[in-house]
């Protein structure tokens, strides 16, 4: 504080005689050069200086107050108190004597007053003693200010945080709970569902019509309806349990205490409401429909509450697949619940194979049936996992299910194509060709021919030596399609397979017009052809099929010297199977030694 | 070992949770009163002072001095002779009375301009004018004519409390408001549920920071559970009766409210007829459009 500041500073003297209090102003204005020293002549008068003139006016300021205690005791401690709660500063000015001594002094300090001046004083030590009063009152007055302006800080604060608390634990369209609000109360719950014995139910409810709305209605129409049905949860769901939106369309109601049938009731009530909802759109109406999963918080039962969650969730979407609008309690046993947790467990492999390259190939001989000789193999893929190997019957579903089969389709033609670049070709020999499996969805993959195309300039393979397999009923299913992919992939110079020819049971009809080069008899047929005549049969009238569409045969699953003999004779074209040969990591040109007449192969049964 | 368990429990630390008080210290704005009303108060505090004094005081603001007047020779006190200056006004309706008028007058004309998207503010305003007008009936009728004013200004700031809610935290108050709408709870119990204070304990407590009268604050605070007031539990009673009243709600019979209240539901039918005739007049005076 400048010095300039502190003579600035308001100082009245409240004393009754005049000329006491103007040798005093005059010495304070002279000596201490203090700029605005006023005088009042009582009490009243001092009230009357601190009012402002006009209600709405700021009250005058006033920084100290030179008491005169010529009033009665009792009175000099309240003015103090008034003027301190003012914010007005008071110095006490009394007569030297036995008054304001001890604790007549110490209350008179506790009034707020900073100093007690005794007459006679020397001029000489008013002034400096007056500036201290005037300092202490700034420091007052600051150490004041800040101490409100905390309060308001922490004021302020609280409520903040009242309202970020409520931000982070509630949806902001819908107002109600959101999931990491859930996810707390979930571990709450099963504590208690579990120590004091409360059963209860999570209910996971997904709209069905959502998506139609949201898409076809713009988001507006999509978030007024979400609105709706965070209505309908609100008053259908006591306020005791706890309804919860998950994310988009999904939604949650957690009921505590509340016994399996109630739940399985409640939801049903909420299906039910749902489903009367109507739902004025711009375009039109919408009836909604909601699917429900439920899973049971038993005490018996130890769960996390991820689990739990995931549960109600699986139960939802078997209540999805199984027709929508409709309740379905959660049961391990569902089939769709265990397709869910293959896929649960395969995904993560298959992403990680994927960006690793844990996949591998395995090659399996395909042996020519008129002489034996063996120039073509079936590169067949496999998931290598912790040294454990992995057929594709066990993931390949998964991957289908959760759309991964594109990326292994595009994995098994670029590895099988690396692979046939890198075998030594010699001159005198047959080039050696393989088949490559596509999956069902191959037709629907935009880059596979770009990707073969390009693969092959690349390599400078002859498109001769690739053959595509696809299983007959895939190829059935979606015929005009898979005609088109076989149409460019032969366009190319690549043969193609039917694949597990025979066990669709499909009619031959559609093999005038389909463009393959090979149809594969599917392996069940061969296993059991030496016992049963029937499969024999069967197998005879395929080959005859194949030949008089001038298409070649390949048997499967021969597994053992009788069965290659006899499809042999039958006239197939081609041989597969274990007594030929395993799937193995290595392409080993050979001339089968299984496969060089019916002697060798008699001496060479051990291979 | 006393040394750990000190420090121990000092870092256990856990922020006090969210008071009335908070709601009300952020808003200085907000929660200040002009000097006027304070200076009125201080005058009638003061012994010996009468009318003349309090005149004075209420004319520096002549708005004020209007309202009072247009008050005053309104069918809400339904006086013969018309009143044309404010001391006599001030003698007629007396000196308490006076201080709890002026008061409301001022709270109104505080906040009646307030924008909000919560709720309609003349639905607003006129549920609380309703509200004032059956508490001081009901007063009336129980033959507390000395405390009718006061009731009336309890009752036309019952829901002042809301006001800051809406405006500090809008998003807990909207949660109410569809708590109130979707599952049926009154709003004073949705907002318990969800804040932990209703507007009522935030009307008390900014009618505490204003140094209204501990009879209004508790008018306020306990307004709907007249049980618990220790001051003056029958007005608190007959206020429960006129908010539920306001608010369209029945008191059920059996309640606490009517024992407390000393009265019939069927005189609470007759005020209530009678306040809907004078609701239009004395929101006029208030300033009020409903």
């Amino acid at each position: 504080m400048t010095l300039d500041q502190l003579c600035a500073m308001e100082i009245c003297v409240v004393d009754e005689d005049p000329i006491r209090a103007e040798r005093l102003s005059s010495l304070l204005r002279d000596k201490g050069g203090f700029r605005s020293v006023s005088w009042v002549d009582s009490q009243e008068s001092l009230k009357q200086r601190l009012t402002p003139a006009s209600p709405f006016d700021p009250p005058t300021p006033l920084q100290l107050a030179l008491l005169s205690d010529s009033f009665a005791m009792g009175d000099v401690l309240s003015v103090c108190r008034m003027l301190d709660e003012k914010g007005t500063t008071s110095v006490l000015m009394a007569d030297e004597g036995e008054t304001w001594r001890g604790v007549e002094a110490s209350r008179v300090f506790d009034a707020g007053a900073v100093d007690i001046l005794f007459r006679p004083w020397s001029d000489s030590e008013v002034v400096p003693r007056i500036s201290l009063a005037l300092r202490v009152h700034q420091e007052r007055m600051t150490r004041r200010q800040r101490e409100v302006r905390l309060e308001e800080e922490l004021a302020e604060r609280r409520v903040m945080e009242a309202r970020l608390k409520y931000r982070v634990g509630h949806d902001e369209l819908t107002g109600l709970a959101n999931r990491g609000r859930l996810e707390g109360v979930l571990e709450l719950a099963l504590i208690k569902a579990q120590n004091f014995n409360r059963p209860g139910a999570l209910l996971y409810l997904d709209i069905d019509q959502f998506k139609l709305v949201n898409d076809t209605e713009g988001h507006e129409s999509g978030d007024k309806l979400l609105s709706g049905v965070a209505g309908i949860l609100r008053r259908r769901v006591q306020p005791r349990h706890l309804a919860v939106r998950i994310g988009s369309d999904e939604f949650a109601v957690l009921l505590e205490n509340t016994s399996s049938t109630v739940a399985l009731q409640l939801a049903e009530d909420l299906r039910e409401a749902l489903h009367d909802y109507r739902f004025e759109g711009r375009l039109g109406c919408y009836n909604l429909g909601a699917s429900i999963g439920v899973a049971l918080l038993l005490p018996s039962e130890k769960l996390e509450a991820g689990e739990l969650l995931s549960r109600a969730d699986q139960a939802c979407h078997v209540a999805k697949k199984r027709g929508r609008n409709r309740v379905h309690c959660y049961d391990a046993a569902d089939p769709e619940v265990v397709g869910l947790k293959r896929d649960a467990t395969w995904v993560p492999m298959l992403r990680e194979a994927l960006r690793n390259g844990s996949f591998t190939l395995e090659f399996q001989p395909i042996v020519r049936a008129r002489d034996g000789a063996c120039s073509h193999y079936e590169a067949l893929i496999r998931l290598v996992e912790n040294g454990e190997m992995h057929a594709p019957g066990e993931f390949i579903p998964s991957a289908e299910r959760m759309g991964l089969i594109h990326q292994v389709d595009l994995w098994v033609v670029e590895a099988a194509v690396d692979r046939l670049a890198t075998i030594h070709q010699v001159d005198d020999q047959e080039p050696i060709c393989m088949s490559i499996n596509l999956s069902a969805y191959a037709f629907r993959n935009p880059v596979l021919m770009p990707l073969l195309e390009r693969k092959l300039e690349m390599t400078g393979i002859s498109p001769r030596r690739l053959m595509f397999e696809i299983t007959e009923t895939a190829a059935v299913t979606q015929l005009e399609q898979t005609r088109e992919l076989v149409e460019r992939m032969r366009t190319l110079g690549c043969r193609f397979a039917l694949d597990d020819f025979g066990s669709g049971f499909a009619t031959f009809n559609y093999l005038k017009h389909f463009p393959v080069d090979v149809l594969k008899i599917d392996g069940t047929f061969v296993v059991n052809m030496l016992k049963n005549p029937t499969d024999e049969l069967l197998v005879r009238s395929m080959v005859n099929v194949a030949h008089s569409l001038d298409k070649k045969v390949i048997a499967e699953f021969v597994e053992d010297e009788a069965t290659a003999v006899r499809l042999r004779e039958i006239g197939v074209d081609y041989l597969q199977g274990f007594y030929l040969g395993r799937p193995q990591s290595q392409i080993k040109p050979m001339h089968s030694p299984a496969f060089s007449g019916v002697a060798a192969a008699a001496a060479g049964t051990g291979s | 070992m006393s040394y750990l368990h000190a420090s121990d429990s000092s870092f256990n630390f856990a922020p006090p949770p969210l008071s009335p008080r908070d709601l009300v210290r952020g808003e200085i704005t907000l929660s200040s009163l002009p000097a006027l009303y304070h200076e009125l108060n201080r005058v009638l505090e003061t012994p010996g002072n009468d009318a003349q004094d309090a005149a004075q005081v209420i004319e520096r603001d002549p708005a004020l001095a209007a309202r009072l007047l247009a008050l005053t020779n309104s069918a809400y006190f339904g006086l013969v002779r018309r009143v044309d200056t404010v001391a006599h006004a001030i003698t007629l309706i007396g000196l308490q009375e006076l201080r709890t008028l002026v008061l409301t007058m001022v709270v109104v004309e505080k906040f009646k301009g307030l924008p909000n998207d919560l709720e309609d503010m003349t639905s607003f305003w006129r549920q609380s004018m309703v509200c004032a007008l059956v508490a001081r009936g009901l007063s009336l009728k129980a033959g507390r004519a000395s405390t009718a004013g006061r009731l009336f200004s309890a009752g036309l700031l019952h829901r002042v409390g809301d006001l800051l809610i809406f405006r500090r935290l809008p998003e807990l108050a909207h949660q109410a408001f569809l708590r109130r709408r979707d599952n049926g709870f009154p709003l004073w119990e949705a907002e318990q549920q969800l804040l932990g204070l209703d507007y009522g304990v935030v009307g008390a407590a900014l009618a505490e920071f204003w140094r209204f009268p501990p009879e209004l604050v508790e008018l306020l605070a306990f307004q709907q559970q007249p049980a618990k007031a220790k001051i003056c539990q029958r007005h608190c009673a007959l206020l429960c009766l006129a908010v539920n009243a306001a608010h369209g709600r029945d008191v059920p019979l059996g309640d606490a409210s009517w024992r407390l209240a000393e009265v019939s539901p069927q005189v609470l039918a007759g005020v209530r007829v009678e306040s809907d005739r004078q609701v239009a007049e004395v929101a006029r005076v208030y300033g009020i459009s409903c």
